[in-house]
């Protein structure tokens, strides 16, 4: 029995076309073919205006481990009225007051921080503190900072705000529990953002050419994990060496890094160590990365120790929070 | 309220005998004291006899009666408004000012602190705030003082002090009185069940709160909570109605178009009552919040944590978005999106059953779309699935259709009309959109019978053959229903599987199906002319209804001729593919064309005959095939009457 074939010339482009909407169904139906997964074959390498402004800011990020995630629209957080910041600084408060068991003492402060130059966003980041007030010294027990680095254009969602990277740090509980706050009260959603393997290898390539020597330390550290047992593999390299290895692959006058170039750096790490050692570094996951400059986790935390790096990092990890806070308002 | 009640439960098993309502307020009435245990009612309280009880007790205590007959009362009165067993506390919300004076009591304290809890509403006043207050100064900041203080800051921010906690879940109060506790739960579970039942409407809206303790994991969908993000200044909390005070759906349907909305959008798809508030209020705005949240919280929750962690809370997530489409009818286009990149990662056993309900409520979308991202995944996870998934997938491709023929014509009586060639009344554009929707549903149609195919082949399971041969019973059904420009046909594999099989309800559903097929399909498609753009579909029908004729042949030559199996170009033999004639082997000698009388299927019949004769006798070897020669249309009249589809497909087709 053959297969019956509609012969019928459909006086449209099935395959292209978004078929209008049913009656009293407002959403749009969209036409969606299968996902390419999302694949960088570019990126162009930003050299850091330090801005007087915003050095201040970078300097409260350095040297400080922090942990990255991924933020839904806040709505209804505004910050146009002087009385809001203080206003949501003592519900988080009490919210938190509320929501340990034991008694304690915590104060949540919102924060306006000046404009990020190179940063194109219509949102100034945002500062949280929330400091354990019960002593005679406050003492720091959350740091966020919310930031974003694009405008969001058309998909703007009317009366929120768009600030999708949080950088946080501080015991996993009081983190937690902000966190709940935030989504409870601005209905978002905070996730964990974790950096996946083809990112590690494109931050570390890429940033090859900028990395300095410090008094102290002139080692690259790359940390292996060993799947289904507690050891490492830690291998260590010579700044120089790297940079001189950056060097032969790519064009130091050219701006754009491609995928190549970043495939290659790290094929030629591979094959170096499987010609001396005899392991095969590609079969195993990438767990850290560390430099003088800045730390990597492949979990999503970052250590910046140098200001220089701050605005790239920056950069970079609004990019991936931008694009995996896939939302579907924009038109496909 | 306080669960801390929980514990304590058990069944009582009390014989004891109720007093009715009036003895009960009678004897509370008096101003002896009481035994609490025989004043369990045995049904809700009428709120004026409540209020006749709270009055005693304003009255005893001006009095300066005894004070521990007057606790006793109070007690009473605190544990049936707390279970429930009260119509209404209208009568007692406006007892709220002069209960204020027994906190001042330390033995009613607790107790009192307890009531005014349940019977505060939003229109108390600062001067009120300020008495309980000046008490608090007095004896200190008490458990009871705290929770009622917190509670009334909940309702009324404006007017009580910042220092005072807003109500939190950790408040408690004391405990009823153990001799009523069992009773009263008892009764408040009972009453509880009878509205329940599935005549009235009205349903209570359980508000089920766990406390937590850091081993449990936040619930994936937040809870409803009314954060104010404005000044206490600026809002008239008076004003203000939210959700959760709405006992039953029937009085939060009167509010639903003024109801506040929790901070968090997606907290409203916690439980059914709140997917009508949501829909009732979903704007654009609202949606799009909505949509960025859920996508976001699925995919972190299904792609990239950890699989094992949550399947309850995740299950119950699928749960409620699936229900806020069914009842509202309204899809999320955003879950759809989730669910086409989950596919291409599913394992195909988590969350089987909730995955199969999107697929059957999937949108009306161009095939070429429905196919890349959800059937594809699906039909190749088919081929290796055991016998059971198989089935479920087609059930649910089968409710896929229905939904989209439901979706796309709904029931409209101007459906013949549509598609009727006389029809002058549609406009171009929407007889394009008639195509294209009869497009989608005519390959979803032709993409299950291809799921059939795959199963029939690939597995002898009686149940799949049964279910191909009801699916196709169905299809002419509701094609016909629909007034569709086509009418399905099965597939031979079908054909010939349920006339080989041993079961006789396979050969039953197959003539039926025959039978239906003459009498809905052939002739409408004889005499169908449908508007030009849907000739194609016409015409490819008619062709797959020549098989028919085919068919026919066959099963008649199996059945009746006994030249099935007769070596010639044409015959049956010829045209069955090698896997099958193989099968066929298990049937006993090729050579040997059997008929209906003949059919192993039947064999069973054929036994219950031979014993229901008269002369038949235990002893007696039983020789089937003998008794059969012997009496045939004693035979064949008791087969008819067992399986009437043969005799109907006899009279339909072999009218000679």
């Amino acid at each position: 029995m053959s297969r019956r074939k509609s012969s019928i010339l459909l006086p449209f482009n099935s395959t292209a076309s978004k078929a209008d909407n049913q009656t009293g169904n407002v959403s749009r139906v969209r036409n969606r073919k299968t996902p390419a997964k999302r694949r960088r074959t570019q990126v162009e390498v930003l050299e850091p205006g330090l801005d007087e402004n915003n050095l201040e800011f970078y300097d409260d990020l350095k040297q400080k481990m922090w942990s990255i995630y991924r933020v839904a629209d806040l709505d209804k957080f505004n910050y146009q009225n002087p009385g809001t910041f203080p206003r949501y600084g003592r519900i988080l408060s009490r919210y938190l007051v509320h929501s340990f068991t034991q008694p304690v003492t915590l104060q949540a402060k919102f924060l306006e921080k000046p404009d990020l130059k190179g940063f194109e966003s219509e949102n100034t980041p945002v500062h949280i503190k929330v400091e354990d007030i019960q002593l005679n010294n406050p003492r720091l027990v959350y740091e966020g900072i919310l930031f974003s680095a694009h405008d969001s254009g058309d998909s703007k969602i009317e009366g929120a705000t768009h600030l999708p990277v949080l950088l946080a740090r501080g015991p996993i509980t009081v983190r937690n529990k902000v966190h709940e706050c935030l989504t409870a009260v601005f209905s978002s959603a905070i996730h964990e953002v974790s950096f996946p393997p083809e990112e590690m290898q494109w931050m570390i390539a890429a940033w090859s050419g900028f990395l300095n020597e410090s008094q102290k330390n002139k080692e690259v550290n790359f940390l292996y994990g060993l799947p289904a047992k507690a050891d490492t593999i830690q291998c260590q390299y010579s700044v120089n060496f790297i940079k001189d290895l950056w060097r032969c692959i790519h064009d130091q006058d050219s701006l754009i890094v491609e995928l190549n170039e970043v495939k290659k750096f790290h094929d030629v790490l591979v094959r170096h160590t499987y010609k001396i050692l005899g392991l095969n570094l590609a079969a195993v996951p990438l767990i850290m990365y560390r430099t003088p400059d800045f730390e990597l986790h492949a979990t999503g935390k970052v250590k910046v120790k140098t200001v220089e790096f701050v605005p790239r990092i920056l950069h970079f990890i609004a990019d991936l929070c931008e694009t995996q806070n896939r939302t579907d308002k924009s038109d496909s | 309220m306080s669960d801390s009640e929980d514990e304590d439960r058990r069944p009582v098993t009390t014989s004891s005998i109720r007093l009715s309502e009036d003895e009960i307020i009678k004897s509370l009435l008096s101003t002896s004291s009481v035994s609490l245990k025989t004043l369990i009612p045995s049904s809700s309280i009428k709120s004026e006899n409540a209020l006749k009880v709270a009055v005693w007790i304003l009255t005893s205590h001006a009095k300066k009666r005894t004070p521990i007959h007057i606790l006793q009362r109070i007690k009473w009165l605190t544990a049936i408004v707390q279970y429930g067993i009260i119509d209404s506390l209208n009568g007692l919300e406006k007892l709220f000012n002069p209960f204020i004076q027994l906190t001042f009591i330390t033995q009613y304290q607790a107790s009192i602190c307890h009531l005014l809890y349940m019977i505060a509403t939003p229109s108390f006043h600062k001067f009120q705030v300020e008495r309980i207050m000046k008490n608090a100064d007095i004896i200190g900041l008490m458990k009871p003082l705290v929770g009622l203080l917190g509670r009334m800051k909940s309702l009324r921010p404006d007017l009580v002090p910042q220092a005072i906690p807003y109500q939190s879940n950790a408040v408690s109060f004391p405990k009823a009185p153990a001799t009523i506790r069992n009773g009263l739960y008892d009764l408040a579970e009972h009453m509880r069940q009878q509205h329940e039942s599935p005549n009235q409407f009205t349903f209570t809206i359980e508000s089920v709160e766990q406390r937590r303790n850091k081993k449990m994991r936040m619930d994936i969908i937040p809870r409803v909570q009314h954060i104010c993000l404005k000044s206490s200044f600026e809002v008239d909390f008076r004003e203000m109605v939210i959700p959760e005070q709405f006992k039953t759906f029937k009085d939060l349907v009167g509010k639903m178009t003024v109801v506040q909305l929790p901070n968090h959008v997606g907290s409203l798809l916690s439980k059914r009552e709140y997917h009508y508030v949501l829909y009732t209020n979903l704007t654009p705005r609202l949606e799009a919040l909505l949509s960025q949240w859920l996508y976001l919280t699925l995919y972190h929750e299904f792609i990239e944590r950890n699989q094992i962690a949550c399947l309850d809370e995740k299950k119950l997530l699928l749960q409620r978005v699936i229900e806020f489409q069914e009842s509202t009818g309204r899809k999320l286009m955003v879950v759809y999106d989730f669910l086409s990149e989950y596919l291409r990662v599913w394992d195909g056993v988590q969350y089987r059953d909730h995955i199969f309900q999107l697929v059957s409520a999937l949108p009306i979308l161009p095939y070429s779309d429905l196919y890349e991202n959800f059937l594809r995944v699906l039909e190749d996870m088919f081929r290796w699935s055991p016998t059971s998934f198989k089935l479920e997938m087609i059930d649910s491709c089968r409710k896929l259709i229905h939904n989209l023929l439901v979706e796309k014509f709904g029931p409209s009586d101007r459906l013949q009309e549509l598609f009727h060639s006389s029809n002058t009344t549609s406009t171009p554009k929407e007889k394009s959109e008639l195509v294209e929707g009869i497009y989608i549903i005519s390959e979803v149609i032709r993409f299950t019978v291809r799921l059939y195919n795959t199963a029939l082949t690939s597995s002898t399971d009686i149940a799949v053959l049964l279910s191909s041969l009801n699916f196709h019973l169905w299809l002419v059904e509701v094609e016909s229903q629909f007034h569709l420009p086509f009418r399905t046909l099965c597939q031979p594999i079908t054909v010939y599987a349920a006339l080989f099989s041993q079961v006789p309800a396979a050969i039953s559903l197959l003539c039926m199906l025959f039978c239906k097929f003459k009498e809905n399909a052939l002739r409408y498609l004889m005499t169908m002319s449908t508007i030009p753009e849907l000739k194609d579909f016409h015409k490819a029908s008619l062709d797959d209804a020549s098989m028919l004729n085919r068919y026919i042949i066959d099963v008649s030559n199996c059945l009746i001729y006994q030249k099935a199996f007769v070596p010639a170009p044409d015959s049956l033999l010829s045209r069955l593919p090698r896997r099958n004639v193989r099968k066929l082997l298990e049937l006993g000698a090729l050579k040997e064309a059997f008929d209906l009388k003949r059919h192993p299927a039947f064999m069973g019949i054929a036994r219950q005959w031979i014993k229901s004769k008269p002369n038949y006798s235990a002893e007696r070897s039983l020789n089937v095939f003998e008794e059969m020669d012997a009496d045939p249309d004693g035979y064949l009249r008791f087969l008819f009457g067992y399986v009437p589809a043969i005799r109907n497909y006899l009279q339909e087709f072999h009218r000679d």
